[in-house]
């Protein structure tokens, strides 16, 4: 994904005289390194290029791409659905009917609709999906225990997006 | 300008736009159906959303999961390309009401075009010739054949609210005039409830002429050229072509007259095409305004050098247009062949996977297609999988290029029409540039 304003961001930097010795036969040193890797990561950028004395670092970060395996954005915090079919089986995914905002209680201070464990029923609240400000309620379709809640509070979810993982009632 | 468009639609067209976007440094969200998770366009995209289920009802055209979708990726604007919501006016107001730009003209626009009678009473007030018709809608029989005798047969019966050539019925006689009245009736309801149609008269072997223009905030217009469009099937395009072999320049002026008037006529905004019929007595018939990205508008941009769904882009974030009309220039010769995946003989569609894709290319050759090598083409879309558009310095040398192109074009797997087209393209008349709407008849079942 690229930054805010769509473009690259690229630093040239000037080699100064006070600077610490590099490593024998490198231009930049462990430390600088290290130190630039961790900046990156840290950040929101997907490219960073610094050259120095001729010498060019490029570090990169491709989420997205034309490649073969890439296909939906995944958030933090869930499962794409591609991973879920290689969970166990036995589980049934609750998946998103709409796109929107999942939320897992009613309101900021209300406790969650249900916890992993909890025996649900068919029908019974698990949570909540906002569109457009408008809350929809997310029910159990079956009964069963809660195995795994996959989307944490406040994950944008898209259309069939597993929510939280029943494990069947016997 | 805008930080992030969401486009609304699937295929080629999501393509072409999010291209666009990439080259003014705009961010994309491609949105899915289930059937499109690994399509070539949520793979370009920055961001890909999943929206529904392969029924375009419940994904392409889901409204609310749509302008949810723009509203979690914090998309600043949408574009709807051609189909599926692109004509909605209640989608273009939805997302009006909430800050959400839509690219292309108003609420206001699309609600007037939706309504052909309304459309065609306004280009009539402001002095675009319009063909002999109805004026206004017409709900009863009695009606209907008291208008006919008035215009003078063959007229031809149109839904009210019917596009793509649904609701279209052409009577000869009165006596075929009271089943043609209620067969229409009945398919207008079907697009979407309303029941009028309205009735003019039919040309026979007229040659479909429509011209691009593109209008900003300022109400300044200009007008691309024209395109010929009169390879069809069913009221479908086949092929076409730009500049029209039928148009002299003093016609190209008038025309470009007329599609200025048009666009005053109903206040229209960002780019748009004006249809005409074009007679066999060198007389032009407004038809239709189409308030959208048309899908064969790269020839245009081949000939004209411009970007038209940059300059959608640009108008919508409130650019002013950045040339005048002297400034437009129109240079060469381009033809596109929609490539579908049909039997070419009988047009049933083949979906299935794409075992080999080859496209031909090089100079003046240009592909635009959302599908590749492997891909799944399915039932539950239109069958447009491929756009074969050529460029040459004249219709002659940009005819080879298009055999060649043609020739060079390999796709196994499925069937389509590129044999269909190989053979437009060898016909001594197409070669002429004598075209007319009826010309593929010769190389396919006549269908009512």
């Amino acid at each position: 994904m690229s930054n805010a304003s769509g473009k690259r961001a690229t630093q040239k930097k000037k080699a100064r005289p006070t600077q610490k010795k590099p490593v024998a036969g490198t231009v930049f040193d462990i430390f600088e390194l290290e130190n630039l890797i961790d900046l990156f990561q840290r950040k929101n950028i997907t490219e960073l290029e610094i050259e120095r004395a001729g010498t060019r670092i490029k570090l990169g970060k491709h989420s997205k791409g034309m490649g073969p395996d890439t296909t939906h954005q995944e958030h933090s915090g869930t499962l794409s659905q591609k991973e879920l079919s290689s969970l166990d089986s036995s589980l049934f995914p609750i998946t998103a009917p709409l796109v929107g905002t999942f939320y897992r209680a009613s309101a900021a201070d209300a406790s969650p609709y249900v916890e992993e464990g909890d025996i649900v029923r068919k029908g019974q609240v698990l949570g909540l999906i906002e569109a457009m400000k408008l809350m929809n309620e997310i029910e159990a379709d079956i009964d069963g225990t809660v195995a795994s809640i996959v989307v944490e509070n406040g994950t944008p979810v898209e259309y069939g997006e597993p929510l939280i993982l029943i494990r069947p009632k016997e | 300008m805008f930080q992030k468009i969401l486009i609304a639609n699937r295929g080629e067209i999501a393509l072409r736009v999010i291209r666009a976007c990439k080259e003014l440094g705009i961010s994309t969200v491609a949105v899915y159906s289930k059937a499109d998770t690994n399509a070539l366009h949520t793979r370009l995209a920055d961001e890909a959303i999943c929206i529904g289920p392969a029924d375009a009802m419940q994904s392409y055209r889901n409204i609310p999961n749509i302008i949810s979708a723009a509203d979690v990726t914090g998309a600043d604007a949408i574009h709807p390309g051609y189909g599926f919501l692109s004509e909605s006016s209640d989608f273009a107001e939805m997302c009006e009401s909430i800050g959400l730009h839509f690219i292309g003209p108003t609420s206001g626009n699309l609600k007037t075009l939706g309504d052909k009678a309304k459309t065609r009473a306004a280009m009539k007030a402001h002095g675009i010739p319009v063909i002999p018709g109805s004026e206004g809608e017409i709900t009863d029989e009695s009606s209907a054949k008291e208008i006919a005798e008035l215009i003078g047969y063959p007229v031809m019966i149109k839904a009210c609210s019917g596009g793509g050539g649904r609701g279209l019925r052409i009577v000869h006689k009165p006596s075929e005039l009271k089943k043609a009245f209620h067969a229409s009736r009945h398919e207008g309801v079907a697009v979407n409830g309303s029941n009028g149609v309205y009735i003019e008269h039919y040309i026979s072997s007229p040659r479909h002429i429509e011209v691009q223009i593109l209008a900003d905030h300022n109400a300044h217009t200009v007008f691309l050229g024209e395109r010929e469009c009169s390879i069809q099937r069913r009221y479908q395009k086949l092929i076409e072509e730009t500049p029209s072999p039928a148009v002299t320049d003093k016609l190209r002026s008038k025309l470009g007259q007329f599609a200025t008037r048009a666009v005053e006529a109903v206040g229209y905004l960002n780019a748009g095409t004006i249809e005409f019929l074009l007679d066999q007595d060198g007389k032009f018939y407004f038809m239709e305004l189409n308030p959208r990205i048309q899908v064969e508008h790269p020839i245009t941009e081949m000939v004209t050098g411009i970007d038209i769904v940059k300059e959608q882009i640009k108008i919508a974030a409130g650019l002013p247009l950045q040339y005048q009309q002297k400034d437009i220039e129109i240079r060469g010769h381009s033809f596109e062949c929609r490539i579908t995946a049909e039997c070419p003989e009988r047009f049933i569609p083949s979906p299935g996977q794409i075992q080999q894709w080859h496209q031909p290319g090089g100079l003046g050759v240009r592909v635009d297609s959302g599908v590749e090598n492997n891909s799944m083409v399915f039932p539950h879309y239109d069958s447009l999988i491929a756009k074969l558009i050529v460029h040459g310095a004249s219709r002659k040398e940009a005819i080879a290029k298009m055999q060649c192109a043609l020739d060079e074009f390999v796709v196994k797997g499925i069937k389509t029409t590129i044999p269909l087209h190989k053979q437009v393209f060898q016909d001594p008349d197409f070669q002429k540039g004598l075209l007319f709407t009826k010309f593929l008849d010769r190389f396919t079942p006549t269908s009512s």
